[in-house]
């Protein structure tokens, strides 16, 4: 699991859908990290999945064949 | 003869490591005075060596620490690393309770839930206004620092952050984790029975 400096935050609906994300995550062994969401962003779930932005195209992929809907905010640290 | 030790203008550990140097460098007869400038660092090494059963006296002048060791000089061995005893280095960063985590989830019920949670609260106590002095974790919660897990990150971060991590050396034992772990210190039940009940405040999520 490596860190980089440019960050997605992967927003979703319900921590069911979350937690469905993190399975699909851990099963592609790429580093993520459940987060609160941060207060300037709205999400009807309380935890959102922070990964490196060069993870997502691999994700995005995983997601969409899941049905899994979500939205995406990139942040530098 | 003696030796001074200097830790004048030091913050923690550096004087707890310059501590440790001496002692293990000292002759038989030789004493040692430890020199700080800072009440924390004073506290620090005197834990320190309290702990490693290594008799010594305190005087204060002026806001000036000198303690005062006569080494068996035999060799000496810390029974922890000197780097663990720096604790509340910024006072002002650090609030006055601990964290302890008794279980690898959070909460009652759901235990995938339970788990998400954990991650969660571990991956907020960064952005707290006060960081928890410490964590402490018996049970199913030392499996956190294991290493490989995305748990262990969190509380490496804290742990850079200055937030002492603390693992039941019985509970490492039996998740067979000993040789496994990222980060933590692992303490006994008569140091978690001391912490529980000296009156901090405990938060327990």
């Amino acid at each position: 699991m490596t860190q980089s400096k440019d960050k997605c935050l992967l927003l979703f609906q319900s921590i069911h859908r979350v937690m469905q994300t993190e399975r699909l995550i851990v099963s592609r062994g790429v580093y993520y990290q459940i987060i609160p969401v941060p207060k300037d962003y709205s999400s009807e779930c309380g935890m959102c999945i922070e990964i490196n932005c060069s993870d997502l195209a691999l994700l995005e992929h995983d997601l969409q064949l899941n049905e899994i809907y979500f939205n995406i905010v990139k942040v530098k640290s | 003869m003696s030796k001074i030790v200097d830790c004048r203008g030091l913050l923690c550990p550096q004087p707890l490591i310059n501590t440790k140097k001496a002692l293990k460098e000292a002759t038989k007869d030789e004493i040692i005075e430890i020199i700080i400038d800072n009440a924390t660092s004073c506290q620090n090494v005197s834990h320190f060596l309290s702990d490693n059963s290594i008799p010594f006296s305190l005087k204060e002048e002026n806001g000036i620490y000198t303690l005062t060791i006569s080494p068996t000089g035999e060799g000496f061995t810390p029974k922890r690393e000197a780097e663990e005893y720096c604790e509340v280095s910024f006072p002002n960063k650090f609030g006055s309770y601990i964290v302890v985590l008794t279980a690898n989830m959070m909460g009652c019920g759901n235990e995938d839930l339970g788990k998400i949670l954990m991650k969660g609260f571990l991956n907020t106590l960064p952005s707290l206004d006060k960081l928890p002095q410490e964590i402490l974790c018996y049970n199913s919660a030392v499996t956190l620092a294991a290493k490989g897990t995305d748990t262990a990150l969190s509380l490496a971060k804290l742990h850079t952050m200055g937030v002492k991590i603390t693992l039941c050396g019985t509970c490492v034992d039996f998740y067979n984790l000993k040789d496994n772990l990222e980060v933590g210190t692992i303490s006994n039940m008569l140091y978690i029975a001391e912490r529980l009940s000296s009156g901090i405040l405990i938060v327990k999520p």
